[in-house]
């Protein structure tokens, strides 16, 4: 992935998030098939994973408390992520 | 330098009401994107193709994701009558996974590439419909003046034997 791709990815994951309207987050997986589905067929899993790092460092992301398996991350977004998405301009 | 810049064309859509909102999602559903593009139009919005695309993916996320949602609900609620020695976590842990289950479903790339498809083929429905209706009206223009064919017409043969004519010295061998 080059860096316009990435920030575009990024832009969309974000995206994805603001776009859901329930109080469940997404996963790794979820937020994969749907990132495939705007034509990035050999995005992987860990691409997905390392995005949403750095969104989460950003503080545009944040992970939805789990008791069980932790490990398996889903995130929801952030007021300030919110707020980004917002902004956006051309 | 100028700090001013242009708000995203998209960004004008999504701060509609959310019954406008949820007219534009019901128009482009039996509408190309151009035809969309020109009723907004006719109403004062201007958007380009992009940002209405994305807007409607957006819109249709929103709404799919919003019916697992209520799918979930009803399932927890009802969990929760089964289950009232289950704690609100747990409870919760329940409905992320099969949210989560749920969504990704629908998110199945086979589902999603049949609609893609399907509103590529009505956008070239319609290029093709403009491409004929615009031949037909150059035809019209190249032949209308054309003595065998004004005879053609004036001849007292049927509706149907002057179309025959008509087709034979307009496309030669390819009539038919």
């Amino acid at each position: 992935m080059n860096p316009a791709e990435r920030e575009q990815l990024r832009l969309s994951l974000l995206r994805f998030l603001a776009d859901n309207p329930t109080r469940f987050g997404f996963n790794a997986a979820l937020l994969l098939q749907m990132a495939r589905n705007e034509g990035r067929r050999a995005l992987t899993r860990q691409e997905v994973e390392d995005e949403m790092t750095y969104l989460e460092d950003k503080q545009f992301a944040a992970l939805v408390n789990k008791a069980i398996s932790p490990e398996n991350r889903v995130w929801r977004i952030t007021g300030e992520g919110r707020d980004f998405i917002a902004q956006q301009t051309t | 330098m100028s700090t001013d810049k242009k708000p995203r064309a998209d960004s004008t859509l999504k701060t509609l009401p959310s019954d406008r909102q949820a007219a534009i999602a019901e128009y482009a559903r039996t509408h190309t994107l151009t035809e969309t593009r020109a009723w907004l139009k006719e109403d004062g919005l201007t958007t380009s193709e992009a940002a209405l695309s994305e807007f409607l993916s957006s819109w249709r996320l929103q709404q799919q994701l919003k019916r697992n949602g209520s799918t979930v609900e009803t399932l927890l609620a009802n969990l929760q009558q089964t289950r009232p020695d289950w704690t609100p976590e747990q409870i919760q842990q329940v409905g992320q996974s099969f949210f989560t289950a749920l969504a990704l479903e629908q998110q199945d790339p086979k589902q999603w590439f049949l609609i893609q498809q399907t509103a590529i083929k009505k956008d070239q429905l319609h290029l093709d419909r403009q491409k004929f209706q615009r031949e037909t009206a150059e035809l019209f223009v190249k032949w209308h003046a054309d003595k065998e064919a004004q005879e053609i017409l004036r001849s007292t043969g049927s509706n149907t034997e002057k179309i025959e004519r008509l087709g034979q010295i307009m496309f030669g061998d390819d009539w038919k």
